[in-house]
């Protein structure tokens, strides 16, 4: 019986999405895959159609986020209870996948995270990515008190518990889920693990982290941080007054 | 204020306002935003006719230089009118993403999820359980369609 949802939200990846699946085919084999593609324009959709796999296909870009969160809805609707997210872009491995997944499956975690920081492990990043990395994690630790080695890593597996509490509308960040959500996950008393993975670099196509935009990208997942732990903040005071 | 001028502001607001309900009539603009519009206008209209109101209004503030006391107004008037837009493109942005997602899951569930070509023979498909959508009992009706034998009704006769 397959229980676990491969989630690959994809925007023009027609270069990268063959050796995604192709790998994933052959290595974790046991679950099924559905692309989401945000609006691609560049053949995204037919390639992911060739492979065999499930591709739901956003009629314009509606972000990163919504597209995870189309990937959670499907998942809710066809009865996974699991959904591991990896980036269309190869920097995951399908083995690392499979391990989260397994990690998911045997600790019955609700969320568990692909860490490249884990095992004294160094990914080669560049300056910004790096520093957006530290103030996430020094921003998640000042919220709740946990330490999270690799907020921004796309790899992740979620328990259906998370994918049905953030299935709806305006529970779910649009552009970039990363501190935000993972400060709301852990707010709400969710048990959260890392397992190490590896990853390698992007070769074809291009990052929606590049050039400038991580700037951009920290200073909006900064706010959204805050929104989460204020609006928080709010709910219990409602709760114990 | 002199006459002239009085006139041609009152001639600028009213030509604005006949702008606005043309755009009304054409259906190019809501009739909640033209109300926002419309009370802008009218205050437009209500000081240049009756100056007199504006220097008394910035006597009793004590603002010096009566003019001023316009221009903040104005400047109040439309950053309510930006942020008033601001949350309109959000909620339209917020639609748009519900339809765009629905539109792509129920894509999705119709065509169905393809077997996996290497997956192993004792697995079951997830496409096997049941859903409850809409969309999906349009799928599965499909898929179930009653086979007829070749020959049509032919074991009836």
């Amino acid at each position: 019986m397959v229980d676990t949802l491969i989630l690959i939200p994809a925007y023009n990846e027609a270069a990268n999405l063959p050796g995604v699946l192709l790998e994933l085919q052959q290595t974790f084999a046991e679950a099924d895959v559905l692309v989401v593609s945000d609006g691609s324009s560049d053949g995204t959709v037919d390639i992911a159609r060739q492979y065999g796999v499930a591709v739901a296909c956003h009629p314009c870009n509606l972000g990163y986020g919504a597209a995870l969160q189309t990937g959670y809805r499907y998942a809710l609707e066809r009865g996974y209870r699991y959904v591991v997210q990896l980036d269309a872009d190869g920097q995951h491995r399908a083995s690392d996948a499979l391990s989260v997944a397994r990690a998911l499956q045997e600790t019955g975690a609700d969320l568990a995270i692909g860490s490249r920081f884990q095992a004294g492990q160094r990914p080669s990043l560049g300056f910004l990515k790096r520093l957006a990395i530290g103030w996430f994690r020094a921003l998640i630790y000042l919220a709740t008190g946990r330490s999270i080695s690799d907020p921004t890593s796309g790899l992740r597996g979620l328990s259906r518990r998370l994918m049905s509490r953030y299935a709806t509308s305006n529970a779910f960040p649009t552009d970039f889920p990363d501190a935000d959500f993972l400060v709301d996950v852990l707010l709400h008393q969710s048990v959260v693990i890392e397992v190490p993975v590896g990853s390698r670099p992007r070769t074809k196509g291009q990052s929606m982290h590049a050039g400038w935009r991580p700037v951009v990208y920290m200073g909006k997942v900064t706010l959204s941080t805050l929104v989460v732990m204020f609006s928080r903040a709010g709910t219990r005071r409602e709760v114990s007054g | 204020m002199n006459l002239v001028l009085r006139c041609s502001v009152l001639v600028l607001a009213l030509a604005f306002a006949i702008g606005n309900l043309y755009l009304l009539s054409r259906r190019r603009i809501g009739e909640r935003t033209m109300l926002l519009w419309l009370v802008g206008l009218l205050f437009v209209i209500v000081i240049a006719a009756f100056p007199g109101i504006l220097n008394g209004a910035a006597n009793a503030l004590g603002v010096s230089y009566p003019p001023a006391l316009l221009y903040l107004l104005s400047i109040l008037f439309l950053l309510t009118v930006i942020i008033y837009q601001s949350t309109q493109i959000s909620r339209l942005e917020q639609r748009l993403r519900e339809v765009g997602q629905s539109v792509a899951i129920l894509d999705a569930l119709v065509r169905g999820q393809p077997e996996h070509p290497l997956r192993p023979a004792d697995a079951t498909a997830a496409s096997e359980r049941p859903i409850d959508l809409a969309a999906a009992v349009t799928a599965a009706s499909m898929e179930r369609l009653p086979v007829i034998p070749e020959g049509g009704d032919g074991d009836r006769t």
